[in-house]
């Protein structure tokens, strides 16, 4: 992973500062799940960002110009975390960032329903000695559960302004802009001092930290006596010695450590939490949380209500909503009508006059950008896409989705996966390549190979799923036979893969937030914000698909690559139109899907053809911008050897599957 | 914590005598041997171990037994975690699954459900194991 951040692509714009004002002020909002830090930053950036950080949605990390009482500012958004020290990718990411001292100002983002746990965090950021401001959010939320809050008693304690705050509705906002200018004029305040032996090692390690570093000392020498590597590198690189002292006083410490250095030095810091919470929080609710809450979250979590919840929860809205009224209505009124009679006679007659027949076919051809490309893009998966992210994004936010990651976690234990891999797969099913740089968020290099390796060979993406459906809706028995062979290879391979892939075996963790009724202005803005990433990382590649099809047909490549695919074909028992279906395929699989169905429709595939050609076209190689997704994800060796896998298992299993059921 | 049923005296389950080398059975015979007296004791089957921790009221009795052979609805009190080293049980730490916490097992199955304050969370099996818990 690149050592900054990566930025949302849409988000830089406006704010810069005047000739001669002092320049850009930066913010960053940290902060654990689930606190609401994107919905901060939305209000102080007025941007579009996903407003969600259940662990692999807001992965990509968001910056927004904002004035804060009239100084030009860039805010920073960053994933959910719980301590400094943490493995995985997404964390090492923000330590960085803080250790480098990528901000002027820290904002944590806390939930005053659980302060307790959220000043572990706190006590860390103060060890980075940088102007922090505490941002204490969903007071509604505490108010209404009975919790109060001494927030003057905290500030005072802690040496930092704390800012209680709502941030769906705006409120402390004003204020809390206020205190960032103000915490960026001041020192910041000491670094907190941890009892128990921990405070002495962390004194004498920093002790041997002579040179210049962005951020402080007392952070940077409690993740050198954990062998932190970014750490240990930033010393190396800063110290004369290359940190030798500090890195043998570390181990001298260390070796007085009755536990692990780690362990010791979170158990000091949640002490330290626990004692600050105890004299700032009065919590006088008998219940935690309401009647409806418990037995709604009982009813979801154990299997016996909550796996038909789950079937009635897929039928209704990725069978009905997504496929029949998205992959249906819409896609029958957009392609139907917006296309069929409005731009597609507007298209082909507006170019016409474009002489040369290489351009115009290009364009408005068989398989022209603006003919094919755009109308896939916009008529076919757009609907389709648009409705799966409305789908998700409601269950999002109801708080579904950890429970659902509850249930599964015992059946994705035996794939190699954790819980936490539903939602990856669940994505899946809306778009395969966004899928995949969600594994990104799964802790163990295992579990994400596995996942994208599972997610390219047996998950259909929706725009290939919607079409399939619609393909063999009048042929049940052949939906019955490609259903089956996917979920069995799926398991198939889940189970080898589990067995043979190296590393150690997932654990699965998660918090439950409590269940609530979606919010429609969040559950709007998650859904738009997908809908805009998608269209703008996707749609490209649908018009460079295009291009490329195009090129390939002029040069001949085309017809070459077609005419080595027809024997392959021809041994699956399939018509050697299908060989062009498969090169398309892979450009987009729903191009694929819908070559299918044009054959289906001219009546050129009996029903044993069309299982075996749906099935080995589910199983067949990801389409190129998924590809391109694993390269980056998983390596260069990694993805390779994934196609080296998948294309034989797509195009064997076929072959036998004819085989079978010939017989 | 296992008190002999000859010998009345008490050990902890890593205590007892390990004979299982010679043995057929070889360990699998579910027996504990009291390292005092040598009388061998059955141990509680796995399953039927969340049933047994009943309020003695003794205030001797406080022995850590690990959150998977706790009970549902019980409130307990972690005491310790094992495999300090791993890192996701620091991660633990952070959630707030620190030694003298209390918290109150909500569910057993498909995973665990713990409710520590205000706050709910979920581990598998494998992780439940490493928390050792005092029950009151």
């Amino acid at each position: 992973m690149s050592p900054g951040l990566r930025t949302s692509c849409s988000c830089h714009s406006g704010g810069a500062p005047a000739a001669g004002e002092p320049a850009s002020l930066r913010v960053a909002l940290v902060g654990n799940p689930n606190v609401g830090k994107s919905a901060l930053f939305n209000r102080l950036t007025a941007r579009y960002v996903t407003v969600s950080n259940y662990p692999g949605t807001s992965v990509e990390i968001a910056r927004g110009a904002a004035r804060l009482g009239g100084r030009s500012a860039e805010v920073v958004d960053t994933p959910g975390l719980y301590a400094l020290g943490a493995a995985a990718e997404e964390q090492a990411g923000v330590r960085r960032f803080l250790l480098d001292g990528g901000a002027d100002v820290l904002v944590q983002v806390a939930d005053a329903t659980n302060l307790a746990r959220m000043l572990g965090l706190t006590l860390q950021l103060m060890e980075l000695e940088r102007p922090l401001v505490m941002a204490v959010n969903m007071m509604d939320e505490a108010e209404r559960a009975g919790v109060r809050l001494d927030l003057a008693a905290l500030s005072a304690g802690l040496g930092i302004p704390v800012v209680p705050l709502v941030a769906l509705t705006g409120q402390g906002v004003p204020q809390l802009e206020q205190a960032i200018l103000e915490a960026s004029g001041r020192p910041a305040p000491p670094a907190p001092v941890y009892g128990n032996g921990v405070g002495t090692a962390i004194r004498a390690v920093v002790a041997e930290l002579t040179g210049s570093y962005p951020a402080g000392r007392t952070a940077l020498a409690a993740l050198v006596l954990q062998d932190e590597p970014d750490a240990l590198e930033r010393v190396r690189a800063a110290e004369p010695d290359r940190g030798a002292r500090a890195l043998a006083r570390a181990r001298e410490q260390v070796a007085t450590f009755a536990a692990p250095p780690a362990y010791r030095i979170a158990v000091e810091r949640q002490i330290a939490a626990s004692a600050i919470a105890g004299s700032v929080v009065r919590d006088d609710a008998a219940t935690r949380r309401s009647a409806w809450q418990r037995t709604a979250s009982n009813l979801l979590t154990r299997p016996i209500s909550g796996v038909p919840i789950l079937f009635a929860v897929l039928y209704l809205g990725l069978y009905q909503f997504v496929g029949q009224f998205g992959g249906g209505t819409l896609v029958d009124w957009l392609e139907g009508w917006l296309f069929g009679q409005v731009l597609g006679p507007l298209f082909t007659a507006s170019l016409s006059w474009i002489p040369w027949e290489p351009v115009r076919s290009l364009l408005v051809g068989d398989y022209g950008v603006l003919t094919l490309g755009l109308r896939y893009a916009v008529a076919i998966i757009l609907p389709i896409v648009g409705t799966f992210f409305l789908f998700f994004s409601l269950l999002e936010d109801s708080g579904y989705l950890p429970r659902l990651a509850l249930l599964v976690d015992r059946l994705f234990k035996r794939v190699g996966l954790s819980g936490r891999a539903v939602i990856p797969m669940v994505l899946g099913f809306a778009c395969v390549t966004m899928a995949t740089m969600v594994t990104r968020t799964l802790e163990t290099r295992r579990e994400r190979v596995l996942a994208t390796l599972l997610l390219a060979l047996a998950i259909p993406c929706s725009a290939q799923l919607g079409v399939i459906l619609a393909l063999m809706a009048s042929q049940p028995l052949s939906l019955a036979i490609w259903s089956l062979s996917v979920l069995a290879i799926f398991l198939l391979v889940g189970l080898l893969g589990a067995r043979l892939l190296p590393g150690p075996a997932p654990v699965f963790h998660m918090e439950l937030p409590p269940l609530r009724r979606p919010r429609v202005g969040n559950v709007v803005t998650k859904t738009v914000a997908r809908m805009q990433w998608y269209f703008l990382e996707v749609l490209p590649l649908f018009l460079l698909a295009s291009v490329l099809i195009w090129a390939g047909k002029l040069t001949g490549a085309f017809q070459l690559v077609t005419g080595a695919l027809e024997p392959l074909v021809a041994a699956l028992g399939l018509p050697p139109q299908t060989a062009g279906i498969f090169l398309f395929g892979f450009f987009r699989r729903d191009y694929g899907a819908a070559g299918l169905f044009d054959l289906q429709q001219q009546g050129v595939l009996d029903s044993i053809q069309l299982a075996v050609a749906a099935v080995t076209l589910t199983l067949f190689i990801p389409c190129i911008a998924q590809f391109l997704m694993m390269l980056r994800e998983r390596g260069v060796r990694t993805a390779v050897a994934m196609f080296a896998l998948i294309t034989p298992i797509a195009f064997g299993v076929g072959f036998l599957l004819n085989q079978l059921l010939r017989w | 914590m296992v008190t002999c049923g000859f010998c009345g005296r008490p050990f902890r389950g890593d205590q007892a005598q390990p004979v299982c080398g010679m043995c057929p059975l070889a360990g699998g015979c579910g027996h504990l041997r009291c390292p005092h007296c040598g009388y061998e004791n059955p141990a509680t089957p796995r399953w039927l171990r969340p049933f047994q921790h009943r309020d003695t009221g003794d205030p001797r009795a406080e022995q850590s037994v690990p959150l998977t052979d706790l009970g549902t609805g019980r409130v307990a009190r972690v005491a310790r975690l094992d495999r300090p080293a791993d890192a996701v049980t620091a991660h633990l730490v952070a959630l707030g699954l620190l030694p003298g916490t209390e918290l109150k097992l909500l569910q057993r199955f498909p995973a665990f459900v713990v409710e520590i304050g205000r706050s709910q969370f979920a581990i598998d099996s494998e992780l439940a194991g490493r928390v050792q818990v005092t029950v009151r």
